[in-house]
């Protein structure tokens, strides 16, 4: 699947070939939202999961 | 999980049995009892790394390659574009129920790596156990490459090629000091007249540095001649500010970013909806443009601090909360009733948290000699005006208010004491050490607004905005008075001056000839010959480190490089300079002393028992010395009670250690920083005393090779006084705590059970009076019961978050070594 | 040889070994009988990585050569790596390991905290 295809993956308004993928993570002590910038077409690596959020 | 008290247990009997942390839990809002949980603790447990601390690869990788792209670039312009890259592309987070964002790793566990600052941490790094993120072979390759490309071409690197050869081994050898002569590790003081008094935002600096460039091109694009030379170099260095202040801003609002999309897409509680907004909007406008709100205010000076811990691994946190962010909090909590008080007090024990969470991977010494911290986070609280008035106000209240319910161990407060401070602020202050936090510790304000301007020349105004440089050192916050960096590796294991001294400047320990050799000391017939011998040792110790900081600093914009420091510092904005170069600083530099009281008890010792009384021989000693007093318990018993020790007001080893200091502080004058000003000294110790055990040889005090050193700065050794509280005040006040060094620390233990209640507080006020009287510059305080730390030794899971002063800093009794803990229950416990 | 050269040649020994073309699988090997297990190796007390001293054999011997070069005397101790191979030093002390786990302090003579020194003590 591409970060593209993912209802996680926020297009930039400037350049919608990139944007924020945001994960949310559940670590022993906390529960937080991450993101990072990526290729629109790139593949979503298996350990990004996807979420529905909360 | 810590084990809980009973739910019905009472906050009355909480306080009885001083379990102050439960108190604290059942206090303090939802939110801060989330976010205080929720923090993976990066200080070390010992030496090692809690469990599941992880080193973040991710930055130092994003860093590495762009770095090798630009590398035709000069080193601020190259550093600039490589951090604007990470700023661009590393993951960030947002920890729910946060309302202040930011963090020097990618993912909350995880350490900074400082990947360019020297190739030893990194071989450290690829060594260490439990960091390695999974997959741990695969990050082992990672780290290995990374290492491979940066083997050589560090910071530290370059500097050990330009030192000289045999200063370089010898301060490498580890023995005499410790900390790195680059920026890339340090203290960096920051300028926080120019961002917040004179409330400049980014964007604000970004036009004063267009005008600066405008200037200069109206002299490069003039007439040639050799003074437009230099302003190349400016022109770049500016160019490489305005690209770490574009980044940090777009940093920023790429967690405006995340806030808005969080809100917008995935919150369904109103109210948290609400908070995510403010939070984007918050970091729309800051750090761009000056704060409007107190919250604005706090995140501003949080990413400040983040951004130069990505630009570099900042060993220390010199700040001022109360006094730089009471406009907007008067603005918000006092006049315009924005939010409540209570409101307020969540985001200032927010702001603690934020940055109690920060950590860097240190090198193993750093770890040892900082046990259960990441830095010296040293916040000044108190303190006066520019115009000599009270500083005080509610927030410095809210501040230590906020301390209590968060409980962390960094940062901690220094309390700037004077005789304006109103009860009110002082009952607060004493609260916090009642609740046994260890801070703040208690500084003499006057007296050291008079030292720093005695030292170093700063003008009285400047000298009155001082802060906590490290630990202890005051440093001000202004154009010319602030210190960019301060390299801790003019930090000096003073102990090794008796000790050299004894040997002939021959070091047992790492085996090397170190210091220079002084003669024999088996064949020193006066006192006088072994005090000569111990001050040529005391100027080559000294000298040594002082002149490896020296060219360290002198040589940093060439070898490291600080676009972003600069870039929030009016002296480089203006000048153009990199802020770490010296040119434009007033100077402040110290020499820390570590294990210093060992020399005054040692040197006493010897005359003592050696040459005034002559119950033994040079040879009887230096035989016991070298065979670590195995075989001559006898001797070494009266070597510990028949000599006179520190601390119990007696004339004879006073005596010894005035002229000890009085000694470092005419040398101080004859050594120059590279502004030209003096290094005196500065006796305190972190937990370095712990480290150097099983570095510093036998003592004549009677210390064997191994033992704990003494807990440092002027304190007595534990145990060693005798004579009560009043006694060790007396005998710290025999020196000149202007003239005969920076500052002096001094650590005390007191009784909770004789400090309870009124006729507690009214005892240590009255206490603070004596001090005050008999010109001390520093006190800080323990009080928590030996019962205490003896039950958290025997059960440390019930006891997690029991908090004690190790010296200059505090930290979770848990988390530091079974030496260290000792050492601590050791002190001497003064009733007052 | 002057006392700058002198010393650059200890620094040499000491600080600039290259470490830039070990692979994983160098940096992982500890020989059976390698510095880091004998007793007369003491660590450098700045740097964890590994790097330290001998605290029988002075600066100038070489435990790699063949022959050995061994000398005994001199001013600064002869610079090892822990996972320096000892096969052939006549010096090499097996040492007790006690405690092991680095959450105690700074022993340059004793402590061994590197990862790949845990499974030498099993």
């Amino acid at each position: 699947m591409k970060y593209k295809e993912s209802k996680n993956f926020f297009p930039h308004s400037d350049n919608p070939q990139r944007g924020d993928f945001v994960e949310r993570v559940v670590d022993p002590r906390q529960a937080y939202y991450k993101v990072k910038p990526v290729n629109a077409d790139d593949e979503i690596p298996a350990d990004a999961a996807e979420f529905a959020g909360k | 999980m810590a084990a809980q008290p009973a739910k019905d247990t009472s906050t009355q009997e909480l306080e009885q049995k001083q379990e102050w942390w439960w108190i604290a839990e059942k206090k303090r809002s939802k939110r801060l009892d989330y976010l205080r949980k929720a923090v993976w603790k990066k200080g070390a447990l010992g030496g090692n790394y809690a469990p599941g601390i992880k080193v973040d690869l991710e930055i130092p990788q994003l860093f590495t390659n762009m770095w090798n792209f630009w590398r035709y670039d000069p080193p601020m312009l190259r550093r600039a574009k490589s951090m604007a890259h990470v700023l661009e592309n590393m993951p960030i987070f947002i920890t729910d129920h946060a309302q202040l964002v930011g963090y020097m790793g990618t993912l909350p566990h995880t350490l900074a790596w400082r990947v360019d600052g020297a190739t030893m941490v990194n071989e450290e790094l690829y060594n260490e156990p439990g960091v390695m993120p999974e997959p741990e072979q695969a990050s082992l390759k990672r780290v290995a490459d990374l290492n491979a490309y940066w083997a050589g071409n560090t910071a530290v690197d370059k500097l050990a090629r330009v030192l000289d050869p045999e200063d370089a081994v010898k301060f490498l050898s580890g023995a005499i000091g410790w900390g790195a002569p680059t920026s890339a590790y340090g203290y960096s003081g920051k300028d926080y007249e120019f961002m917040f008094a004179q409330r400049h935002g980014f964007e604000d600096i970004l036009d004063l540095i267009d005008q600066s460039i405008e200037k200069a091109e109206d002299l490069t694009m003039g007439n040639p001649g050799p003074e437009i030379l230099p302003v190349y170099d400016r022109i770049q260095n500016w160019d490489a500010m305005k690209i770490m202040l574009n980044a940090a801003i777009a940093y920023a609002r790429r967690y405006a970013r995340l806030a808005r999309i969080l809100a917008e897409h995935y919150e369904t509680d109103p109210k948290r909806k609400e908070e995510l907004l403010r939070l984007a909007q918050t970091c729309e406008n800051v750090p761009a443009k000056a704060p409007s709100t107190f919250q604005e205010s706090l995140q501003y000076d949080h990413f400040v601090q983040i951004l130069a811990r990505l630009e570099a691994h900042e060993g220390a946190w010199p700040a001022r909360p109360d006094y730089y962010h009471w406009p907007m909090y008067e603005k918000d909590v006092i006049k315009e009733k924005n939010i409540t008080r209570e409101e307020a007090l969540d985001l200032v024990g927010e702001f603690m948290i934020r940055a109690y969470e920060v950590g860097g991977f240190g090198p193993r010494w750093a770890r040892e000699g900082l046990q259960g911290i990441t830095g010296t986070w040293v916040w000044t609280l108190g303190g006066v005006n520019k115009d000599g008035s009270d500083a005080c106000n509610d927030l410095t209240l809210a501040f230590l208010q906020a301390a209590r319910l968060v409980r962390v161990a960094n940062p901690t407060f220094g309390f700037r004491w004077h005789p304006k401070v109103r009860d009110e602020v002082m009952r607060e202050v004493f609260e916090c050490i009642r609740h046994g936090l260890g801070y703040p510790s208690i500084r003499n304000d006057p007296l050291l607004i008079q030292n720093a301007m005695h030292w170093h020349g700063h003008p009285l105004e400047e000298a009155r905005t001082w802060v906590h440089q490290a630990c202890m050192s005051p440093c001000p916050t202004t154009k010319h008075g602030v210190q960019p960096m301060r390299m801790a590796s003019a930090t000096a294991n003073c102990a090794k001056m008796v000790e050299y001294a004894l040997h002939n400047g021959y070091d047992h320990v790492v085996q090397m000839q170190m210091g220079p050799k002084t003669g024999d000391a088996r064949k020193f017939k006066t006192f006088d010959e072994l005090f000569a011998a111990w001050t040529t040792q005391m100027k080559w110790l000294i000298n040594t480190l002082v002149r490896t900081v020296n060219l360290g600093r002198y040589k940093d914009p060439e070898f490291y490089g600080r676009p972003f420091l600069s870039a929030i510092s009016e002296r480089a904005v203006e000048s153009g300079l990199d802020v770490v170069s010296p040119v434009g600083d007033r100077g402040n530099c110290w020499v820390t002393g570590f294990t210093w009281v060992e020399n005054a008890d040692s040197l006493a010792a010897v005359k003592k028992l050696v040459f005034d009384e002559k119950r033994y021989t040079m040879d009887d000693l230096l035989n016991a010395l070298e065979n670590n007093w195995n075989g001559y318990e006898q001797m070494r018993r009266d070597f510990v009670n028949d000599a006179p020790k520190w601390g119990n007001d007696d004339d004879f080893v006073d005596g010894i250690m005035v002229r000890c200091l009085q000694e470092v502080a005419k040398h101080s004058r004859e050594i120059k920083c590279p502004s030209g000003n003096s290094w005196p000294l500065l006796p305190e110790n972190v937990s370095g005393n712990i480290h150097y055990s099983s570095i510093v040889g036998a003592l004549p005090n009677g210390r064997r090779l191994g033992d704990a050193l003494y807990d440092g700065g002027i304190s007595p050794g534990p145990g060693l006084d005798k004579k009560g509280p009043s006694a060790v005040l007396k005998s710290c006040g025999k020196i000149d705590h202007v003239g005969d060094g920076r500052a002096f620390l001094l650590n005390q233990r007191l009784s909770p059970s004789q400090l309870a209640g009124e006729k507690g507080y009214q005892l240590w006020k009255a206490y603070i009076r004596t001090w005050a009287d008999l010109g001390l510059d520093h006190v800080q305080f323990n009080m928590v019961s030996d019962e205490t730390l003896r039950a958290a030794q025997k059960d440390p899971e019930k006891y997690q978050e029991v908090i004690v002063r190790v010296a200059g800093y505090s930290a979770h009794f848990v988390d530091i070594s079974r030496k260290t803990q000792d050492n601590i229950i050791q002190r001497t416990v003064q009733g007052i | 040889m002057g006392r700058r050269d002198q010393w650059k040649q200890v620094q040499s020994g000491i600080y600039d070994p290259s470490l830039k073309a070990r692979t994983v699988e160098e940096r992982e090997t500890v020989p059976d009988i390698a510095c880091g297990l004998c007793k007369n190796f003491a660590e450098n007390a700045y740097a964890s990585d590994g790097r330290g001293l001998c605290r029988v054999l002075k600066i100038g011997s070489d435990i790699s050569a063949s022959p050995v070069v061994y000398v005994l005397e001199g001013e600064v101790g002869y610079p090892a790596y822990f996972t320096t191979n000892a096969a052939s030093c006549t010096h090499f002390e097996r040492m007790d390991f006690i405690d092991t786990d680095g959450s105690e302090v700074a022993d340059p003579n004793y402590r061994r905290v590197q990862r790949q020194m845990e499974n030498k003590f099993k």
